[in-house]
């Protein structure tokens, strides 16, 4: 066979490849599709609705029952921003963050770090014994933990008691600076393991050379830790701070059970504030207009932080990790 | 290439309608279901202990459906504010269950002004009314404009007791038959009892959602025009910081300032404290008709207890405290396609014999005065000798046609942060220093909002004033003459 006609053959194959691939691709799009659909079914039905409907409605004075009539503009907006009360749920919910944020992204740093170390034994165990509280359920962890944190023959009480730390019970749930303090325990406790997986994820990813080329020039533990690890978890710290940030900004059922927001809004969250004038008025009806105004001012901030950390991410994020 | 975008899009189709059958409502399939087998599912909601699985309400039930084989109850319970929320959500998707028996939340007003519930005079026999005594119809609590809505579940003259433990008295070395009367022998029985028993303290009081409650109880002896909304029939208006109800807070704070109530009050709702006193952690706890039923049947049977009159804050003072022998029940809701069937449910439901059953198999006094006369349970014989002494019937504004208006526009206005109940715990937990300023700004809120409220129905054409709300006669200690 001559090159020529080899040539010739060659560029029939590929004339008829680039048809193949297409149709190829095609094919693929479509099933890609169609394994969307109901992801996006749910998420038109149950995350882009309510959002758009929770905007109309955040303009009329609608208790939830028919359909809103009496349009008030922007009086709900105005009333939010000037109630006590929505402050006070705000400034609880970014304390509550920021006890979490503070405890958690470090601590559970410090204890990946120790369970990627090759040397600990039994690491399988600690990983499964940080990660416990994430599957347990919120709801019975509250009810659970009303009764750890009692007062009169609480758990937690009578340990402290009896390791003689203590002469006489804390109030800890009737007060309203140490139920928060409570809270954020709990808090902490059930989102620890999974900041623990997050960031043995990223230690795993590290390059190992590095390392390698550290221990030769005579670094010890701790300086590796400090001048090779941080420096290139930087990107995960970001991530997981992120991560940590809008979860604890949007804790509800914690909340809703363990503390209800009392005693006399000490633990009040904007959630929960949300709910409060969403369902569960007293002495009126529910106020569905005002609660979405209220989501909405608080989706803002929310997402506020959420453009400051993409920002952040952008900026040490992407190709560096 | 033609078959694979047919089945693709055939199984986009089948997704999409299996995620639209799902969201849709169930209740339909069943109907269907009900067609094809010629039996008819009624949904019962009711927010009431009583109807929860297995309990008193909810064998019943089950008695009826062996009466009737072709009508199926599904009975969903549901308890306080699960309950209005469940209730809210059915209405809001225009889901309302065949029959339900909501909370004090939704009174007949609501109800009537979202066009939730249906008459039932066509429905019930002709003779329905006379099964129960005088009293027992009113306008604006269970009748609107002359129509039958609702009719009475338990007795009508109700309302708190002072339940105590006659073993924790003898105990702490005081005479279990000769309970505390007064605030003073209150605080000085209840030291005693902290002080000698172990664990065990004075009074359990569900601070997270009666504080507001138990200090409008309290203060009913010296105030008994005022009634357990904070409304002041005598004067027509809200009196939240009245003198009288200012030193029932005060009298909380002293029982706080001593020690003697239980500690875990602070954040207990109603259900954990009947648990701390069932469980004998508290001598003490001020409750309602229901409580000699839970105590027997939802907290494992307690003994060695009894009921009395709530101590009044001196000797030579009577206790009173307001009610209407009309009173709500089971409502037909408006949206039901099952009418005869709903309506022979709740004939069933206001039987005499399920009246008589409920006295002696539930201990839930009846509105039966016939029927509450065979009691032979001793709690339930006390309770009913208090109420028989305390309640007295107050005058019923609702059932002026332009009162009623003023209450329906009242409930759709906003409610004030913090409600009573809060500003009672914040000043217990001392977080609300000027708890009195706080009582105050309630008072002004609500007597605005009732202003308004009359305001608005004036403007809609209603010829009414403060005037259908005051009853200068009225002094809380006779029952008021509705006629």
């Amino acid at each position: 066979m001559s090159a020529e006609t080899m040539l010739d053959r060659e560029q029939a194959i590929l004339k008829k490849m680039p048809k193949k691939r297409s149709t190829l691709n095609r094919k693929e799009h479509i099933w890609c599709y169609v394994f969307l659909l109901p992801q996006i079914i749910m998420f038109l039905f149950f995350t882009l609705w309510p959002i758009i409907a929770s905007y109309y409605y955040s303009f009329f004075s609608w208790n939830g029952i028919g359909w809103p009539s009496e349009m008030v503009g922007m009086q709900n907006f105005i009333e939010v921003i000037k109630d006590s009360n929505f402050l006070n749920a705000f400034k609880n919910s970014v304390i509550y963050t920021f006890g979490l944020v503070v405890i958690v992204v470090p601590s559970s740093l410090v204890v990946a770090a120790i369970l990627n170390s090759p040397k600990l034994k039994g690491s399988v165990f600690f990983r499964t014994a940080f990660f416990l509280p994430v599957i347990l359920t919120m709801a019975i962890i509250g009810i659970v933990m009303k009764n750890i944190f009692a007062f009169q023959g609480g758990f937690l009480n009578s340990i402290l008691e009896k390791m003689g730390l203590i002469d006489t019970p804390i109030n800890w749930l009737g007060n309203t600076s140490l139920a928060m303090v409570a809270l954020v325990i709990v808090g902490v406790w059930k989102g620890f393991g999974i900041k623990v997986i997050y960031w043995l994820a990223g230690l795993q990813s590290l390059p190992k050379d590095v390392y390698e080329a550290a221990q030769i020039d005579g670094a010890n533990l701790f300086q590796r830790f400090l001048h090779i690890t941080l420096p290139l978890l930087v990107p995960f710290l970001v991530v997981i701070t992120f991560l940590q940030t809008v979860w604890a900004f949007n804790v509800f059922d914690l909340v809703k059970t363990f503390t209800n927001g009392g005693p006399f809004f000490g633990t009040d969250v904007v959630p929960l504030y949300i709910y409060r004038h969403a369902f569960e008025v007293s002495g009126g009806l529910p106020r569905m207009g005002y609660a979405s105004a209220a989501g909405i001012v608080y989706g803002i901030a929310t997402m506020l932080i959420s453009i400051v950390f993409g920002l952040l991410i952008r900026k040490y994020g992407g190709n560096k990790v | 290439m033609k078959k694979n975008r047919s089945s693709l899009i055939l199984i986009a189709l089948l997704l999409f309608v299996s995620i639209l059958s799902a969201c849709s409502n169930s209740a339909k399939g069943k109907e269907e279901n009900g067609k094809n087998s010629d039996v008819v599912t009624l949904k019962l909601l009711s927010s009431h202990g009583q109807f929860n699985k297995g309990n008193y309400g909810y064998r019943q039930v089950e008695e009826f459906m062996k009466k009737y084989p072709n009508i199926k109850v599904d009975v969903t319970f549901a308890q306080g504010n699960n309950f209005n929320d469940t209730l809210l959500a059915l209405a809001s998707s225009n889901d309302l269950p065949d029959v339900f028996q909501p909370t004090s939340k939704y009174p007949l007003n609501i109800l009537v002004e979202n066009d939730w519930v249906q008459p039932l005079d066509e429905l019930l026999p002709k003779d329905f009314k006379s099964r129960f005594p005088e009293g027992s119809f009113a306008e604006g609590i269970n009748l609107s404009e002359g129509k039958l809505y609702s009719f009475p579940r338990i007795i009508g003259k109700k309302g708190q007791a002072f339940y105590y433990h006659t073993d924790l008295l003898k105990e702490a070395g005081l005479d279990p038959n000769n309970p505390p009367q007064t605030w003073d022998e209150l605080l000085q029985a209840s030291k005693q009892i902290t002080n000698k028993i172990k664990g065990v303290f004075g009074l359990a009081i569900p601070l997270d959602d009666q504080a507001g409650l138990t200090a409008l109880s309290l203060a009913s002896s010296l105030q008994p025009t005022l009634d357990t909304t904070g409304f002041d029939y005598q004067k027509g208006k809200y009196d939240f910081n009245s003198p009288n109800v200012v030193k029932s807070i005060d009298f909380l704070l002293k029982l706080n300032q001593e020690g003697v109530i239980h500690p875990n009050s602070y954040t207990q709702s109603l259900t954990d404290s009947q648990g701390v006193w069932a469980n004998k952690q508290a001598a003490f706890m001020i409750n309602a008709h229901h409580f000699v039923r839970v105590s027997e049947f939802e907290l494992g049977g307690v003994k060695d207890y009894d009921v009395t009159k709530i101590p009044v804050p001196e000797k030579g003072t009577t206790y009173k405290q307001l009610a209407t022998s009309a009173d709500f029940n089971a409502y037909l809701s408006s949206t039901t396609k099952h009418k005869k069937e709903a309506a022979l449910l709740i004939d069933w439901l206001s039987s005499e014999p399920y009246f008589e059953k409920q006295v002696t198999d539930d201990l839930l006094l009846s509105p039966l005065a016939k029927v509450d006369q065979i009691i032979d349970n001793d709690q339930l014989k006390n309770l009913a000798k208090v109420y028989e002494e305390t309640v007295i019937e107050r005058p019923i504004p609702e059932s002026n046609k332009s009162a009623f208006e003023v209450k329906k526009i009242e409930s759709t206005l906003p409610a004030p942060q913090p409600d009573f109940n809060q500003i009672v715990q914040g000043a217990l937990i001392g977080e609300l220093k000027d708890w009195k300023g706080e009582l105050g700004k309630l008072n002004d809120f609500y007597n605005q909002r009732f202003e308004e409220a009359i305001k608005k129905a004036k403007s809609n054409g209603e010829d009414v004033s403060k005037d259908a709300f005051t009853f200068p006669d009225f002094d809380g200690t006779r029952d008021y003459d509705q006629k």
